[in-house]
């Protein structure tokens, strides 16, 4: 950078430099001896006279020697404690002298890793210090910008402005987020600036690009073989790149990974498993305490070691009493870095799945009644879980207090698709079975509806060919990657594989939003599970009738007879019912969002943020079918995002942050040196281009030593001065 | 203490008012050790035989040892003349410090040796006479051997000191030299803080002129320990501006100057066949007394 700069030094720990005010201590000693003085009449006046012109000055340069040795060696003390590093000469904080102005786009890293402390201060702290100091350096004329790097970046001032104040105010008002760190981003933005001032002749054509950051291990890797590698070249043709690591030596921490209950919508009073991922990155721990609330309630703690830079799963038994969304929470004890030290989510509790089971034939349906009914329920319990009702019967019912509705080949008039449709996006699941009678309603529904003629193909996510031929299809479980499935995998001879299909309609357009769960051997979907708003469209592609088609007598399938129909059944069931509630929790930056109830009035939605700021969000127009959409995305920090108004769209959200940065990974400075580009590129840190903290105890194992040397220096010469005196 | 040395303390003679009885305190319990006055400068002692020349007084041929060996020998005697000493008092402000407020000052101490010599002098039927001094003499009594010479000594130590403030030891001891007629034995009494060459110089024509010369040296004791650790403003006695100063810096350098002083005084009497002694004023007359007139005894020997 032309060496503008002049370099200097700066303090890891600035607390500590207060102690260098004992330096006073000595010179105060020494004045206060000098003030207080007695008055003494002496008869030796000559004598004393001669002692003094030939002793004086010697004397005085002696004791001022040993006072300057003595504030020496209390101001080193403190400013060792103070734990100082060398700032490289052109980077930011230096000192300015009389140059062309400049453009100076500061860019700071706001991910949640910038929250680590050490000696009582944060990285975010040191970088708002340093970036203050640079702002607060820089002469008049020269322009400011400011991006944060988070995920996502943005730009908190965009447009160059020469008002040094405001940019302060904005860098002291930063604060690390809980978010992660997206490095692209933030250059596209800083490179963006930095065209915008190149085009402008008014403003700074010297431009200087300074980011602080803790060069999370993660986040830079990108910058060498990502996507932000473009974005760095781009930056580095429009302006000086000066890199400043606030990266530790050494960071610990402990941290929680994640929150996995079992279930997400579990039944009142049943108990349900809850897994806790906790890691510990560069430290051993034992006897840590691991909590676990349930609406800020503690209900469960367990004690647990781990071994450093290892992982450890840590499970309890968790029940719900009430129905209802409940925030699930684990948490440790705080230590460096707090933010991680707590994960949350959101379960749905429910009285239990409600499934209604619309059959075509009276007993048709059986199997799959039998498959759903809880365990050990009674007769009425039965009922009101699962309930069997005619094609006739449905038409009529409220749909809203079944959680699932199963039409067993059941031919679906073409008016009550839009019901079905505003069912299925509000949060209910509807399983399609189709067979031959459904299929034709099917393709007689598209020629009746002249408006919406593809409603029926959007509903399900595909359209309908033809059936296959008869055979003995083999079963393809897709790697048991559906979590429909998952329970097979491992149990080759559960009689999933041996499953008996004979004929099964084949399907075309399956749209990319649409699952299969499981396939024919020849890649043909048995098993599609399409997402409609909260909900799901599951469609089985072989009904699994009674044995024969009452038309044919031919049979299709033997699905319900085998002994696999079971769990398929009830983990189908669970699938559908588990995946809303998952998506109530989410990482930070991830956006949020929601459909209020078609029957709302509302047109804006209140959202209650963790840090219990009140968010008020204007929702989308109304859709097709009358619902209204909200969505926010600044989910900066970590906790629970509540709506709480219109009180129908109630709901809580669980912003956790995203535990890659945990382990508090620095990116190697040697490694994107040469990435970054020698010519016009600084790398600077804390502690130089090394490690911050190396080279700050290197710093302070050098005024230790002087310090040292300085007390023996202290030590002899008020030995040799008090031996003349005597 | 014994009820004999506890009349030589300091302390306890500072009590005693006035002067002549102290002085009388004094000697009168230090004659009660003494055989013989040390003082005798001169005896009636026999001394030696000498062969008898033409010429020699015939009442001194020793007619017994002519009787044994039937030559002439004649008796030869010392000398017989009477003591007369002159004591030389320094009055300077510089006399009048004192570091213990219950002790005596150089001065005190000064003029109870003088008292005490007085009175020792005159009870063996010597002469003794007294100047007291600062720049110049101030007060002069002639040698007397008479009793009532020790009031008028007493009476002139008690008068009111002169203005001036500062001594000038050579001019004093000239003048002294144009005053006496006739070798006498001079005691200074002084702290002598005045220019060491000019007084040593001063010192030898005394004795160039036949004088014998006893000088006590008077020192406080904080004079020669300096032990003094704050910061402090010394105000000289002597029209000396004040001098502020921290001790602790050149308490060694003063007592090491304070030591070379003494040495060259001690040395300079001692070429110039001059008795020295060292006093310090909280000192025990009973031990230092004794101590100046034994070494004086010796000498005289």
């Amino acid at each position: 950078m032309q060496g503008y700069l002049v370099a200097q030094v700066g303090f890891s720990n600035w607390a500590m430099l207060a102690w260098g005010m004992a330096a006073v201590i000595p010179l105060a000693i020494h004045l206060l001896r000098k003030h207080r003085r007695q008055s003494i009449p002496w008869a030796a006046m000559q004598l004393l006279q001669r002692v003094i012109e030939q002793q004086s000055k010697r004397s005085r340069l002696q004791q001022l020697i040993l006072l300057t040795v003595r504030i020496l060696l209390l101001a080193l003390l403190a400013i060792a404690l103070a734990r100082p590093f060398w700032h490289e000469p052109s980077t930011a904080a230096g000192q300015l002298v009389a140059r062309p102005s400049k453009l100076w786009i500061l860019v700071m890293d706001t991910s949640y890793s910038m929250g680590y402390r050490t000696g009582g201060q944060s990285r975010m702290e040191r970088a708002k210090q340093q970036a203050s100091q640079l702002v607060s350096n820089c002469p008049q004329g020269d322009a400011f910008a400011l991006v944060v790097l988070d995920d996502p970046s943005r730009a908190i001032i965009g447009t160059a402005t020469l008002d040094a104040q405001s940019t302060l105010s904005e860098i002291q008002r930063l604060s690390e987020t809980a978010c992660g760190c997206n490095l692209n981003n933030a250059l596209a933005i800083a490179a963006d600036i930095a065209a915008d001032c190149k085009s402008n002749p008014n403003l700074p054509q010297d431009i200087e690009l300074v980011i602080y950051s803790d060069l999370g291990q993660d986040a830079w890797q990108t910058a060498i073989d990502g996507q932000a590698a473009k974005s760095m070249a781009r930056v580095r043709q429009l302006a000086n790149l000066t890199v400043e690591s606030l990266a530790d030596g050494s960071p610990v921490n402990v941290a929680i990974e994640s929150i996995t209950p079992t279930t997400h919508r579990p039944v009142i009073g049943n108990p349900f498993g809850v897994e806790v991922a906790v890691a510990s990155y560069g430290v051993a721990v034992k006897n840590m305490l691991l909590q676990l609330e349930l609406d800020g309630q503690v209900f469960a703690s367990e004690t647990f070691d781990i071994e450093a830079d290892q992982k450890k799963q840590v499970r309890f038994q968790a029940v719900v009493q009430s129905v209802g969304s409940s925030v699930l929470s684990a948490m440790i004890p705080a230590d460096n870095l707090s933010v991680d030290n707590r994960f949350e989510t959101v379960v749905e509790a429910t009285p239990g799945n409600r499934v209604l089971i619309v059959e075509s034939r009276e007993s048709n349906s059986n199997p799959w009644k039998l498959a759903l009914r809880p365990m050990n329920a009674t007769r009425a319990a039965d009922d009101s879980r699962v309930r069997v009702v005619s094609e006739v019967s449905w038409a009529t019912m409220q749909l809203r207090d079944w959680n699932v509705v199963l039409f067993d080949d059941i031919p679906i008039d073409p008016m009550q698709l839009n019901r079905l449709k505003t069912y299925i996006e509000s949060g209910g699941s509807v399983i399609f079975a189709f067979g031959r009678r459904s299929v034709q309603s099917i393709a007689a529904s598209k020629e009746n509806l002249a408006t919406e003629n593809d409603l029926p193909d959007r509903l399900l996510g595909f359209k309908f060919r033809s059936p296959s031929e008869s055979n003995d299809w083999a079963i393809d479980p897709k790697e048991y990657r559906s979590p429909v499935v998952a329970p097979f995998a491992g149990f080759p001879n559960a009689g999933l594989l041996t499953m008996p299909v004979f004929r099964y309609w084949q399907i075309v357009d399956l749209s990319a939003d649409a699952l299969v769960d499981l396939a024919i051997s020849n890649g043909d979907p048995l098993l599609v599970r399409k997402p409609l708003g909260r909900g799901w469209v599951v469609s089985v592609l072989s009904a699994p009738e009674d044995g024969q088609d009452s038309a044919t007598t031919e049979s299709w399938n033997a699905i319900t007879t085998w002994p696999s129909f079971l769990p398929l059944a009830q983990q189908l069931i669970q699938t559908i019912s588990e995946s809303d509630s998952e998506a109530n929790t989410k990482q930070a930056g991830e956006a949020i969002s929601d459909k209020l109830p078609a029957f709302s009035q509302a047109s804006t939605v209140r959202l209650q943020r963790p840090d219990q700021a009140e968010i008020r969000i204007t929702c989308s127009q109304p859709d097709r079918s009358g619902r209204c959409e909200w969505s926010y995305s600044n989910t900066d920090v970590r906790g629970i995002y509540r709506v709480v108004e219109p009180e129908e769209a109630a709901r809580q959200f669980a912003i956790n942050i995203d535990p890659e940065q945990s382990s508090l990974k620095s990116i190697d400075l040697q490694a994107i040196r040469p990435l970054l580009g020698v010519s016009n590129v600084e790398i600077a840190s804390n502690a130089t281009s090394v490690d911050s903290t190396q080279q700050s105890d290197s710093i302070a194992r050098l005024m230790l030593a002087m310090l040292g040397g300085l007390l023996v220096l202290e030590t002899s010469l008020a030995w040799w001065i008090g031996k003349r005196i005597e | 203490m014994s009820s004999s040395t506890k009349y030589f303390d300091p302390e306890t003679l500072a009590r005693i008012r006035p002067l002549g009885l102290r002085a009388r305190t004094l000697v009168e319990g230090l004659v009660a050790g003494l055989h013989r006055s040390p003082l005798r400068g001169q005896s009636l002692e026999f001394s030696q035989h000498r062969e008898y020349v033409p010429g020699d007084d015939l009442r001194q041929v020793d007619w017994k040892v002519f009787a044994r060996s039937d030559k002439h020998y004649v008796r030869q005697y010392e000398d017989e003349t009477n003591l007369t000493a002159m004591i030389l008092l320094d009055e300077s402000e510089s006399m009048e410090y004192r570091s213990n407020p219950q002790g005596l000052s150089k001065l005190e101490y000064a003029q109870l040796i003088a008292c005490s010599l007085s009175y020792l002098i005159t009870t063996q039927h010597d002469s003794v006479g007294l100047a007291t001094f600062t720049e110049s003499i101030s007060g002069w009594l002639r040698p007397s051997s008479s009793p009532s010479s020790l009031d008028d000594m007493v009476h002139l130590i008690e008068q009111p000191r002169s203005q001036s403030k500062k001594s000038q030891l050579s001019q004093v001891l000239q003048q002294c030299l144009d005053r006496l007629n006739k070798p006498n034995l001079i005691i200074l009494l002084s702290d002598l803080f005045d220019d060491s060459t000019r007084m040593l110089r001063s010192f030898e024509l005394l004795q160039l002129a036949g004088h014998d010369l006893l000088v006590l040296h008077i020192l406080d004791p904080w004079e020669l320990s300096f032990p003094f650790d704050q910061t402090a403003e010394f105000s000289g006695l002597e029209s000396i501006p004040a001098i502020t100063v921290d001790p602790l810096m050149i308490a060694g350098a003063y007592r090491r100057a304070m030591s070379e002083f003494c040495r060259e005084l001690e040395l300079g009497c001692l070429k110039r066949e001059a008795d020295y002694h060292r006093l310090c004023s909280d000192q025990s007359l009973a031990v230092s007394l004794p101590q100046v007139l034994g070494r004086r005894s010796l000498r005289s020997r």
